[in-house]
């Protein structure tokens, strides 16, 4: 009897690693911050713009490149609330006169309500990884990140462009002795993921500010 | 002596049934005008179901993507690779633009602009050699499960040149991934290579015409 329950205990040991969580936060994103990553770094009155998301789901599970070293821990990474939080903040910082619309709008809804242009991000696809590494008794723990989607800025005129962005972010522990897997992983996993939805954000931001600029230069 | 010759027959036999070659040679796919609907531009460019009225030069620049490699061992040991895939991708964007466009000439080269006015074009469509990425692999995140899949990654990027001179450009990408049973075992990498690398270059052609689409439009503001 004492057997099955500590075979059970263990079960139930395991079961708790492999579901455990990791938990990315929302970043806070500064002005000065979007200014550095824009390539066009000037004039910043670009009028009413309008911003649409893609209804996001962006759950996840982080998964291991290899299993050496630790039992193939199964990690729940939802980032839907850290990115949709990051990205309208981000937005609100970036843009003087934002407005954020549940579904995309005609060229002729824009001129309407005397919009300049839309910007409009899709769902992006989420990859989150990890590898652990054993080096005799030390063993390093590496977790990715990466975030890859496509934003898509239109003006009155109907004018598109469309650009592709993608990042990857990573954090790393190394030299751990005699490790907790878990313990060393979820940090790891929500670093990464938190840092690259800011980056993926201010990305965005940035790159939508020098497609504007760009189409009002062309007009 | 008799059993070391069927020692040495079952070994020979072992291995040449280890090395297995995976051949991935998808059929060209007959681009449909309903196809456009999958685009990644679809509700923000107009038309893209419609055939486009003008003249238009395509300069398609070649890709090779006919290649010989080995399997990495972790997943398929001693597997030979055969890829032929520039067919299918001429065949395949041939037939979208053809779809799409009203009339279309092929070229070998970029056009200047005054060869675009000569030859009456309306715009020239030129097609950067796009980059393919693949992957066969067993996906961990199901542990007890591990199905095959094949992934396939295709990058480029479309320029739009008007009879006017203005240049317009956007990148465009397309990424299909197919699974295949764990009990399948390695032969099915030719199976799921030929349908993940057909149905990415089938994705890729529509996001191609799309853009194509879309940069004329912005051409014509």
């Amino acid at each position: 009897m004492k057997k099955i329950t500590s075979i059970f205990a263990v079960g139930i040991c395991l079961f708790a690693v492999a579901c455990a969580k990791a938990e990315p936060k929302a970043s806070t994103i500064t002005r000065s911050e979007i200014a550095a990553a824009q390539l066009i770094n000037a004039n910043d009155d670009l009028g009413h713009i309008a911003v649409y998301f893609e209804e996001i789901d962006l759950k996840t599970k982080a998964y291991a490149t290899t299993y050496r070293g630790c039992m193939p821990l199964v990690k729940d990474v939802d980032l839907t609330a850290p990115y949709t939080q990051t990205i309208r903040a981000g937005f609100k910082q970036g843009f003087a006169n934002v407005e954020f619309v549940s579904a995309p709008m005609s060229t002729q809804e824009m001129k309407e309500k005397n919009i300049q242009a839309q910007i409009q991000l899709k769902k992006p696809t989420v990859v989150i990884e990890y590898r652990v590494k054993e080096n005799f008794l030390m063993t390093d723990f590496k977790a990715f990140a990466t975030l890859k989607g496509t934003l898509f800025v239109n003006n009155q005129t109907g004018a598109l462009q469309q650009k592709i962005l993608s990042i990857t972010k990573g954090d790393e522990v190394n030299g751990t002795f005699i490790p907790d897997c878990d313990r060393e992983l979820a940090p790891l996993i929500e670093n990464a993921a938190t840092e690259a939805i800011k980056q993926f954000a201010l990305k965005n931001i940035s790159t939508s500010k020098d497609i504007i600029r760009i189409q009002n230069s062309q007009k | 002596m008799r059993l070391f010759n069927i020692i040495i027959v079952a070994t020979l036999s072992l291995l040449l049934a280890a090395c297995e070659t995976v051949k991935v040679k998808p059929e060209p796919v007959q681009m449909k005008s309903s196809d456009m609907s999958k685009s990644s531009l679809a509700g923000l460019v107009s038309d893209l179901d419609k055939v486009t009225k003008g003249r238009y030069a395509v300069a398609l620049k070649a890709t090779d993507w006919d290649i010989k490699e080995s399997e990495g061992r972790e997943i398929c040991a001693y597997t030979k690779v055969e890829l032929s895939l520039n067919n299918t991708y001429q065949k395949t964007t041939r037939s979208g633009f053809n779809q799409s466009f009203e009339s279309v000439t092929f070229v070998d080269a970029t056009l200047s602009e005054k060869e675009i006015k000569a030859g009456g074009f309306d715009a020239q469509f030129v097609i950067e050699a796009p980059r393919i990425a693949m992957m066969h692999d067993r996906d961990r995140r199901s542990f007890f499960d591990e199905p095959f899949f094949w992934a396939s990654y295709i990058k480029g990027t479309v320029t739009a040149q008007s009879k006017a001179g203005r240049i317009d450009q956007m990148d465009i990408e397309a990424r299909e991934k197919v699974e295949a049973d764990p009990s399948e075992g390695c032969q099915s990498g030719s199976r799921i290579g030929s349908e993940s690398t057909s149905a990415a270059i089938h994705s890729f052609t529509i996001e191609m015409i799309s853009a194509a689409k879309a940069l004329l439009n912005n051409l014509n503001q």
